[in-house]
């Protein structure tokens, strides 16, 4: 009589499911072992042959390679960064170091000039340099102006390692250089006498750009938030401002895309002077017989 | 006790040579460790059931990290290298975590 084969398993389809979860130890280990006991040997080879150590040192090389390979690739990703990072940092104190140079050997330039200029033979000149040089940024200036604080909106935090152009496209809340423009252009319109933004001072020749993401005055980067000095007086000024057609915008872009700003007069505000001017034409002063010659900085 | 004894010297001896792992075979490396890790977990289980045979061992240590990194391997030229090893690496995981609560079971009767 033929035996009925055995009846099928209800999961015989996941058998290799079951036999993963069910099986896991390898059927060689107890097939060897049935082939001891029917020899009579004892079960278990035991652990103690040269092969088994052989194959564990080799595990172990494995392992450390394995480890060693791991702990490489990220030290020397770190390192690159950390190095790039060193560099952008010593440049940009460098820049800084060359402009504080500039701004002192102008400030003697100044002073040379001055007293080349209070010759009486030279009549009003001073005065008339002392006047173009507060306009035109070439002088520190002290007084009396406003002070207006320009930032991103509030939602837009700066995500260190971000996406850029994932950043640009939730730009809606930056500051852009045309909204720094209309800004100052409304400043000058209503009588601002001395306008500097972040500490850099505009002269006529500035110009306000954006580059990326950042914002350029004069090719120095700049960075939110923006403060905005401007020397004049200060009533005049921030009623003036408000009325502009700048100062109309800045509402605008704070009702619209969360740009938060603020205006406050103040008594006293301190501008330097402009790092970035240069002589560009010169031509002897008249002089009445005086036997020297001066040069006289043509304002551009 | 000898056995891993053999494996400490082991790691000792790749701390000091630094084995530098050729470019080609970067990418196979983390699959051989989990395939050879399977291995030796299934024969530390068979040690303890009394069933330890070491030329199964061997040969089961052998085939697993051949067979795993080939398949990882086959998978890269397919295009489908990451599910195929994930694939490989879930069933080796499911392998060592049942051989490991096993020995536990042996270890400490729990």
């Amino acid at each position: 009589m033929t035996q009925e084969p055995a009846p099928r398993r209800p999961d015989a389809s996941m058998t290799l499911l079951t036999q993963v979860m069910d099986r896991p130890l390898d059927p060689g280990y107890a097939a060897a072992a049935e082939r001891r006991r029917a020899a009579g040997e004892p079960a278990s080879r035991g652990d103690r042959s040269a092969l088994t150590l052989a194959l564990l040192v080799v595990l172990g090389v494995l392992l450390t390679a394995a480890g060693l390979q791991a702990k490489g690739q990220t030290t020397s990703r770190v390192a690159e960064r950390d190095q790039l990072v060193a560099e952008i940092r010593g440049q940009d104190d460098a820049a800084g170091r060359l402009e504080q140079r500039n701004i002192s050997l102008q400030t003697r330039i100044e002073s040379e000039r001055a007293r080349q200029l209070t010759q009486p033979a030279l009549g009003g000149l001073a005065d008339r340099v002392r006047a173009l040089g507060l306009v035109t940024g070439a002088l520190a200036v002290v007084g009396p102006g406003v002070r207006i604080d320009v930032n991103d909106a509030a939602a837009l935090a700066p995500a260190v390692g971000g996406d850029p152009r994932a950043q640009a496209a939730a730009g809606d809340g930056r500051v852009l250089d045309r909204d720094l423009q209309s800004v100052v252009n409304a400043l000058w319109a209503v009588g601002a006498e001395a306008v500097s933004i972040n500490g850099q001072r505009l002269t006529t020749l500035s110009a306000i750009r954006s580059a990326g993401q950042a914002i350029l005055v004069d090719y120095r980067p700049l960075s939110p938030p923006y403060r905005i000095l401007a020397v004049g007086d200060p009533k005049k000024l921030s009623t003036g401002f408000s009325q502009h057609a700048g100062g109309r915008d800045l509402v605008y872009l704070a009702d619209n895309f969360g740009i938060r700003y603020n205006i406050a007069q103040a008594s006293r505000l301190s501008l330097p002077a402009s790092a970035g001017l240069d002589v560009r034409q010169a031509r002897p002063a008249p002089t009445a017989g005086a036997s020297s010659t001066t040069l006289s900085k043509e304002s551009p | 006790m000898i056995p891993a004894l053999g494996l400490i010297a082991g790691i000792i001896l790749g701390l000091l040579l630094q084995p530098a792992v050729p470019i080609w075979a970067q990418p196979y490396l983390p699959i051989a460790v989990v395939a050879a890790l399977d291995a030796v977990f299934g024969g530390l289980r068979a040690l303890l059931d009394g069933i330890f045979d070491d030329k199964v061992f061997v040969v089961s240590f052998l085939s697993n990290v051949i067979v795993a990194a080939f398949i990882v391997y086959l998978g890269d030229q397919l295009g489908v290298g990451s599910q195929l090893s994930t694939g490989v690496v879930v069933v080796l995981g499911i392998r060592i975590f049942s051989n490991v609560a096993a020995i536990r079971r042996h270890v400490f009767h729990a």
